[in-house]
């Protein structure tokens, strides 16, 4: 099947980077937990995490990604029943229900369930019986993108629901014939969404505080507006070069909130300063680039949608999640890929990462000459 | 893949691949304007945020007599505090710290279950307290420094309603203690430390000290030995005749200084919220009283330094005239008994008679006795350093209608101090110059220098030398062969006045209910000292002869021996002047002319 050795083949930068986000990952959680003992977060646990999650990653890269393909259902069910589980039988934290655990193992499925659903929902778009020519052809991925996304919701996770319809939208991009169907389609998305932020029916109401808040901190600087002024001036006063590392101190000290999960980024800006954070993006972009590269030099199209879906989920982590910490997007609870401490997103992404590389792994030859 | 297919994945690949870097930029934007831009106001809220201050009071200053004997001092104490989590038996712990602290089981028990990081079990605990309290070694226990220690008053009821007391942050609630606050209430020093968002301290934190200042001391002009006999002697007589309330002053006559100034009831300042708050009131300075005829030597002065009559002028001996619809008695019949028709200002005063002494005032002249009265300073507060004074009650001249300005001639329908009549009487015995009261010595601070001393302070001349001199032969007549021939003390001059009046409660008097005094001036041939003593509603006998006098001798025989006042004449006969006390306060039946005056 393949045309090279893998040791030749395997994209290393890939599979270097993401494992270096990982361990800068830890060392930001050090630091992170280092003073506050309120802080959640523990390096211990993140370190297993990360053995565990290498493992997978490894693993992932050998497996002919086409199998997911070919038991999308089985997985998209897997997908729906674990969902379901969290809200039947989860345990609650912060005022959402997110966690299960299935003996020893507590996890949050809506992390895994971005792959899954990546994975599953990319074998309906690639499916070459439906043409995506005709209306009627839209409804059955939509349905089943609809279906995870609402039990998203209901936990309630407004930021893993975004996420997933991030990657929908992704590998939508990719898969439509006409480009015009795309712009009917966001178009139609954001008067969809416009109806769903302003319906009290979708959207709780912290959920909308937290939403439009970000336009206006100091409306409401002891509530509400808190994390983002705290974050800024975190993130600000690391100045050009930051205050070194374990020398923070608003993090350290507790004035940012969740600041070893999803503020984690306000750590890395105050202690690494505005060069540290651009490194971080720099390192971002590498992963988005292996994706790109990946996407267009797929052996298939259920490949290319799939590294599409990958890419999708992770720029739009990265862009919710940092633009959040400086005051650009909403602030919804979803992780920094790979930084934030919690196993179920790092696993998750380097499960990603792993079904990324065998896609790589697979490429035409020919393509990736031409990329 | 179809070669068309996968140039379509390509161009749009390279719209993501471009949508991503916008997006890329868009966050480095960001963060430069962030992080660059507006850094530097970012990074001064940061400090501010971390920045806790935390103030540390200065230990409070001392109060203490002109020796240097505290009466009220500041001890190191400690807080007991708990941190009820660490606590790991509860009973047992209220057990052992219950007989240290004075708290009951249950009372402890229930601090030391209370949900919170941090409670006080006690405040203000004295040091070998606390030791023991450590020695216990109880998990979750610990105690602190209080800054401001424990205010103690080592003298207890002594000087209470002179020196007042402080509340529990050691602030001035009463007394010097609160006229001094400001002086006496250290300089606040600050910490500046490195917080957490909870306030909690960061280990290695920066940590600025700003020391915390001492507070001044004061040091007053109150001999502790001479307030102690003042209080006992004041004490012991209010008991005997089960008066309500009393005053005793003592002041030097030169400069003004304050040596005792003793209220009855008073109050022990170490427990001051049992006491009603009545007896914490300075009563020598916040109550104005009619003094009767104490007030003799006021009209006395008023006359002879006018010049509109000599110590030769007489007046018809009689016992009652009518001014103004009413008719004014001496005090008891026979006060003509002195044998003659006629008197003079000196027989008028000695035999304290009010008849005599309305006629003087008539002769005077309201504008006159005005003036004089307001000279005296009897009208205006004193101005001594003490919190809560009170003025006299005259009224203007021009509103003595009827008889009050003969009446005001022997001290009725006029209200003075002890205070302001005790420095009158000063003005009397120095030479006629009536000197702010002085109450504090001086103040020194924590290094011992003397940060300020109050020098003595002539208010105004009131009288002419030679009227002060006339003054002083008249009150040693009064002793000599007068209403107080009771205060004599062999070796010893002494002069003064009796005086015994009826209280005025709200606007009227009050039949049986007296205010007795007697203010006395030491040695009478050189004088030094004034002392005033003052006691309202005694009961059985009300005569400031029979009730003030002998309090008086007692006292003045003590500031002799005390000020080392050396008696003259034959030692055979000399008065052991620490015995003063006794002849006259047990034989109230040996003194002639108890019914002589009003």
């Amino acid at each position: 099947m393949l045309e090279r050795p893998w040791y030749v083949s395997l994209n290393y930068v890939l599979a270097i980077t993401a494992i270096a986000l990982s361990v800068v990952g830890l060392v930001v959680i050090k630091s992170a937990t280092l003073h506050a003992g309120d802080a959640r977060g523990d390096v211990a646990h993140q370190i297993a995490y990360l053995i565990v999650g290498v493992f997978a990653m490894v693993a992932l890269a050998f497996v002919d990604y086409h199998i997911w393909q070919r038991f999308a259902l089985p997985l998209y069910i897997v997908n729906i029943v674990m969902l379901v589980a969290v809200l039947a039988a989860g345990h609650a934290a912060l005022g959402a229900q997110r966690w299960i655990g299935i003996g020893p193992i507590v996890f949050q499925p809506s992390e895994p369930a971005k792959l899954l659903s990546t994975l599953s929902l990319a074998a309906l778009l690639a499916d070459p019986r439906r043409s995506l020519r005709r209306f009627q052809d839209f409804l059955l991925p939509l349905a089943a993108l609809a279906l995870p996304v609402l039990l998203v919701l209901k936990q309630p996770d407004l930021g893993t629901a975004l996420v997933m319809i991030a990657i929908f939208t992704a590998m939508f991009f990719f898969a439509l014939p006409k480009a015009r169907y795309f712009a009917a389609y966001a178009a139609a998305f954001v008067g969809l969404g416009a109806v769903a932020v302003t319906s009290p029916f979708v959207l709780h109401g912290y959920q909308r505080a937290r939403l439009f808040m970000f336009l206006n901190p100091q409306n409401d600087p002891q509530g509400a507006g808190w994390s983002l002024i705290q974050s800024k001036i975190a993130i600000g006063s690391g100045m050009l070069l930051g205050k070194g590392l374990f020398n923070g101190t608003q993090t350290q000290l507790g004035f940012v909130p969740e600041h070893a999960t999803d503020f984690i980024f306000t750590v890395i800006g105050e202690e690494w300063g505005f060069i540290g954070a651009l490194v971080l993006l720099a390192l971002y972009a590498i992963v988005a680039a292996s994706g790109l590269i990946a996407l267009a030099s797929a052996r298939d199209m259920y490949g290319a949608l799939v590294a599409a879906g990958i890419t999708g989920m992770f720029a739009f982590h990265i862009l919710v999640n940092v633009g959040m910490t400086i005051g650009i997007m909403p602030i919804t609870g979803i992780p920094l890929p790979f930084i934030s401490y919690g196993g179920s997103s790092l696993i998750t992404c380097l499960m990603a990462v792993g079904v990324l590389l065998n896609i790589h792994l697979q490429r035409d030859k020919i393509s990736f000459d031409d990329v | 893949m179809k070669e068309k297919e996968r140039r379509r994945l390509r161009v749009r690949a390279s719209v993501l691949f471009w949508l991503i870097l916008i997006v890329a930029g868009l966050l480095g934007a960001r963060l430069y304007k962030v992080q660059i831009s507006e850094s530097a106001a970012l990074a001064a809220d940061a400090g501010d945020e971390q920045r806790s201050t935390f103030p540390i009071s200065g230990r409070r200053g001392d109060v203490v007599d002109r020796f240097g004997v505290a009466f009220a001092t500041s001890l190191p104490a400690s807080a007991i505090y708990a941190q009820p989590g660490q606590v790991r038996n509860p009973i047992h712990a209220a057990r052992m710290l219950a007989p240290l602290l004075g708290y009951s089981v249950a009372d402890i028990e229930s601090v030391l279950h209370e949900n919170a990081s941090y409670v006080y079990i006690a405040r203000n605990v004295t040091q070998p307290i606390a030791d023991r309290v450590d020695r216990l070694g109880l998990p979750g226990i610990g105690r602190s420094d209080e800054a401001l220690g424990l205010r103690v008053e080592p003298q207890g009821r002594v000087g209470s309603t002179l020196v007042g007391f402080t509340g529990v942050d050691s602030q001035g609630l009463a007394g010097v203690e609160v006229a001094f606050n400001d002086v006496l209430e250290g300089k606040t020093g600050q910490v500046v430390e490195a917080t957490d968002n909870s306030g909690r301290p960061i280990p290695f934190g920066a940590r600025v000290v700003q020391p915390a200042v001492v507070g001044d001391t004061v040091v007053l002009t109150i001999d502790r030995m001479l307030e102690y006999e003042a209080e006992e002697i004041l004490r012991a007589t209010a008991e005997r005749y089960h008066a309500a309330d009393g005053s005793v002053i003592i002041m030097r006559a030169q400069t003004g200084e304050i040596l005792a100034l003793a209220n009855y009831p008073n109050f022990d300042p170490n427990k001051f919220a049992n006491s009603p708050p009545s007896t914490w009131r300075d009563r020598a300075i916040t109550d104005p009283f009619e003094p009767g005829s104490t007030f003799k030597a006021i009209t006395a002065a008023a006359a002879l330094d006018s010049g509109k009559m000599t110590v030769d002028d007489t007046f018809p001996a009689r016992d009652q005239i009518e001014v103004g619809n009413r008719i004014i008695h001496n005090a008891d019949d026979g006060m003509t008994a002195s044998g003659h028709r006629y008197e003079t200002i000196d027989d008028i005063v000695t035999f304290s008679h009010n008849v005599g002494a309305a006629q003087i005032a008539m002769r005077v002249g309201s504008q006159t006795m005005y003036s004089y009265i307001q000279k005296f300073g009897l009208d205006d507060p004193t101005g001594v350093d003490l919190p809560g004074e009170s003025g006299g009650i005259l009224g203007s001249p021009d509103d003595w209608y009827g008889s009050r300005l003969a009446t005001i001639g022997f001290g009725q329908g006029v209200s003075v101090t002890a205070l302001q009549m005790t420095a009158a009487y000063a003005a009397i015995a120095n030479g006629g110059v009536l000197m702010k009261p002085l109450i504090v010595h001086a103040i020194v601070g924590p290094d011992g220098r003397i940060v300020k001393s109050f020098a003595p302070q002539v208010i105004r001349r009131v009288i002419k030398p030679e009227t002060s001199a006339a003054l002083m032969t008249i009150l040693r007549d009064v002793v000599r062969r007068g209403t107080a021939t009771a205060a004599q003390m062999s070796g010893f001059e002494l002069a003064g006045k009796t005086g015994t009046a009826q209280m005025v409660i709200n606007g009227s008097y009050v039949p049986g209910a007296y205010t007795a005094s007697f203010a006395g001036i030491i040695p009478a041939d050189k004088p030094e000292y004034v002392i005033f003593v003052k006691l309202d509603r005694p009961q059985g006998a009300y005569y400031g002869s029979v009730v003030a006098l002998p309090a008086f001798r007692e006292l003045a025989g003590r500031v002799f021996w005390r000020e080392s006042v050396v008696p003259r004449g034959d030692l055979g006969t000399i008065t052991d002047p620490m015995r003063a006390g006794g002849q006259a306060v047990g034989a109230p039946g040996l003194l002639g002319n108890d019914g002589r005056q009003q």
